[in-house]
């Protein structure tokens, strides 16, 4: 029986306090003899380590990171503390959610336990370990390289799975020979970017996929399909995880599992213009709106001359152009500073604006236009008369 | 106000670099973020009608939802908590290995007030609490604590936590040991 000395990463939220000791993140060991559980908590400080673990014994272990909330580095307690309650609704589990689009319905989810503690310490992270444990390696990936992996919410993204050390069923000493993949999501806060506190906007896809036999599995197009109320607004991330029995008690534990983020789609608005106007001067102090831009963008206005057309190279508004590489959508206000270097005479002319993100081969896609009419000559009709 | 052609052609040297060296494009304002080659906007970004006729189209089945499901090992089913009144700490189910009647008010289904770590609980409450280090043999149940120290605890009359190197554990009753359930 060897003793394991086990270098687990922790993702410990607490920092040590200087003042009142805070409750300790631990790793929770948990191990099946004879089909019962013995589990041993170990205390863990600090943000990476090392800990001795309890003799490995039996058919394998469990090991869970637990860390206690720390409210200081919550992004919640700048909100007022009823926001979660926003989140609570009458929505009965046996309702097909996923029709809510087409009824219309704004879809504050919450799929959570009311009675959830936030006293209780949330886990971080599980790993099993075990001689006769299936391995398995499951990778999401999108085409935004971006690690960790995140996607649009209208991008196809591609979900890989490679098993192996499954039991064949007909084997007489017995194994794991089943694989089950399952697929869950939370839902995040449109403008904070993290999920809901108490467990509120996360759930499960009933679909499940098992897997009998080794090999590797891919799925290249899948797309997100968080219970948003508009699809191209969905905001959250999505996970896949591979989890198999250990004993004859249904419990699974998680042998692998991989997550993607999901982000919305961008949307722009125009102020202090109007579309269709007839303006006598280049227009002054037009700006535009900009929401939920892409974490990895470039996002600019142009204007060319004519009525609005998709493809046409026009010149770029120079005090419009926003750039970010980040890790969570930005909003930003953009000023549309035009000058005569942009407009060729009079006529209509129509500003579009454009955003350029790892998707579509970083080629630029229009998220709203506007056309305006500049007509600064005037037409004087009138007589010079003279008097004697 | 007229953008100075010169600053802007050197500044658009900038990017170009950037993007031959792959290196991590930083964000910003301005012309000097812009891609070095602008082509034209192929599409535009989809709406909600879109995105759901090109799902239907490649046959994605709306999926559905339900709660989620938690079929591991829970945290709340494997713990045992004890606390004093204004602080609690967590163990690990079946760690208590004896309990006198006078303190069993202190065994808690959940947390009650600020919960601390273990060793501070312990350091805390020295007068009702004592640590017992067992052995590996003894946590599987199949070494019995001997009477002789089953005896000292009830001599004591403290509340007796098992322990390996200080950390709790739980521990599996014997045959023949009564376990001492909270």
């Amino acid at each position: 029986m060897k003793r394991a000395e086990l270098l687990i990463p922790l993702f410990a939220m607490v920092a040590a306090a200087a003042t009142p000791v805070e409750a300790v993140d631990f790793i929770r060991q948990i191990q099946l003899i004879d089909g019962k559980t013995i589990v041993y908590d170990i205390p863990v400080s600090g943000t990476s380590g090392s800990v001795i673990s309890k003799p490995l014994e039996g058919d394998g272990a469990v090991f869970q990171l637990y860390a206690f909330e720390n409210e200081n580095y919550s992004p919640w307690s700048l909100l007022d503390l009823n926001a979660g309650s926003d989140v609570h609704a009458n929505v009965s589990l046996d309702s097909h959610l996923v029709d809510l689009d087409l009824l219309g319905i704004d879809v504050d989810l919450y799929l959570g336990s009311p009675d959830d503690d936030q006293e209780l310490p949330r886990l971080i992270d599980e790993k099993t370990v075990g001689t006769h444990l299936p391995r398995t390696v499951v990778t999401l990936s999108s085409v935004d390289s971006y690690r960790p992996a995140r996607t649009r919410a209208d991008q196809l993204f591609a979900l890989s799975i490679g098993i192996r050390g499954l039991a064949d069923p007909a084997d007489p000493q017995g194994g794991i020979s089943a694989v089950d993949l399952d697929r869950a999501f939370k839902l995040y806060h449109p403008d904070l970017h993290v999920p809901y506190p108490n467990g509120a906007g996360q759930g499960s896809y009933e679909e499940s996929i098992r897997f009998r036999r080794n090999g590797d599995f891919n799925d290249p197009e899948i797309f997100a399909m968080l219970p948003a109320a508009r699809p191209t607004k969905a905001i959250g991330e999505e996970t896949f995880t591979a989890r198999v029995a250990l004993d004859s008690s249904g419990r699974q534990v998680s042998i692998g599992s991989a997550t993607i983020q999901i982000w919305p789609v961008c949307d722009a608005s125009f102020e202090e213009i109007v579309a269709d106007k007839r303006y006598t001067g280049i227009p002054g102090g037009a700006r535009v709106v900009l929401g939920d831009l892409y974490p990895d963008s470039v996002t600019y206005a142009q204007i060319y001359k004519g009525d609005a057309e998709l493809g046409r190279v026009g010149r770029v508004i120079a005090s419009s152009v926003v750039s970010f590489n980040t890790y969570a959508p930005q909003n930003a206000v953009v000023p549309l500073v035009m000058g005569e270097e942009h407009f060729d005479g009079d006529g209509t002319y129509t500003i579009e604006i454009l955003t350029t993100t790892p998707f579509n081969d970083r080629k630029p896609e229009r998220v709203d236009h506007l056309s305006f009419e500049l007509d600064r000559t005037l037409q004087v009709r009138g007589m010079f008369a003279g008097a004697e | 106000m007229k953008a100075n052609p010169w600053i802007v052609v050197a500044l658009c040297g900038l990017p170009v670099c950037s993007v031959l060296a792959d290196e991590v494009r930083k964000g910003g304002i301005g012309m000097e973020v812009l891609p070095s080659r602008l082509t034209a906007p192929v599409r535009d970004v989809s709406d909600d009608e879109s995105l759901l006729a090109r799902r239907t189209e490649r046959g994605t089945r709306a999926l559905k939802v339900v709660a989620r499901r938690n079929t591991g090992f829970g945290f709340l089913e494997l713990s045992q908590f004890i606390g004093n009144g204004s602080t609690s700490t967590v163990l690990p189910k079946g760690a208590v290995l004896f309990c006198p009647d006078q303190w069993s008010s202190r065994l808690l289904s959940a947390p009650d007030g600020r919960i601390v770590p273990l060793a501070e609980f312990v350091a805390a409450n020295r007068n009702w609490i004592a640590l017992h280090e067992v052995s590996p043999a003894q946590v599987r149940g199949e070494v019995p604590i001997p009477d002789g120290e089953r005896e000292a605890f009830a001599v004591h009359g403290k509340l007796v936590i098992a322990t390996i190197a200080a950390n709790p554990v739980s521990v599996l009753p014997s045959n023949s040991n009564s376990p001492q359930k909270p």
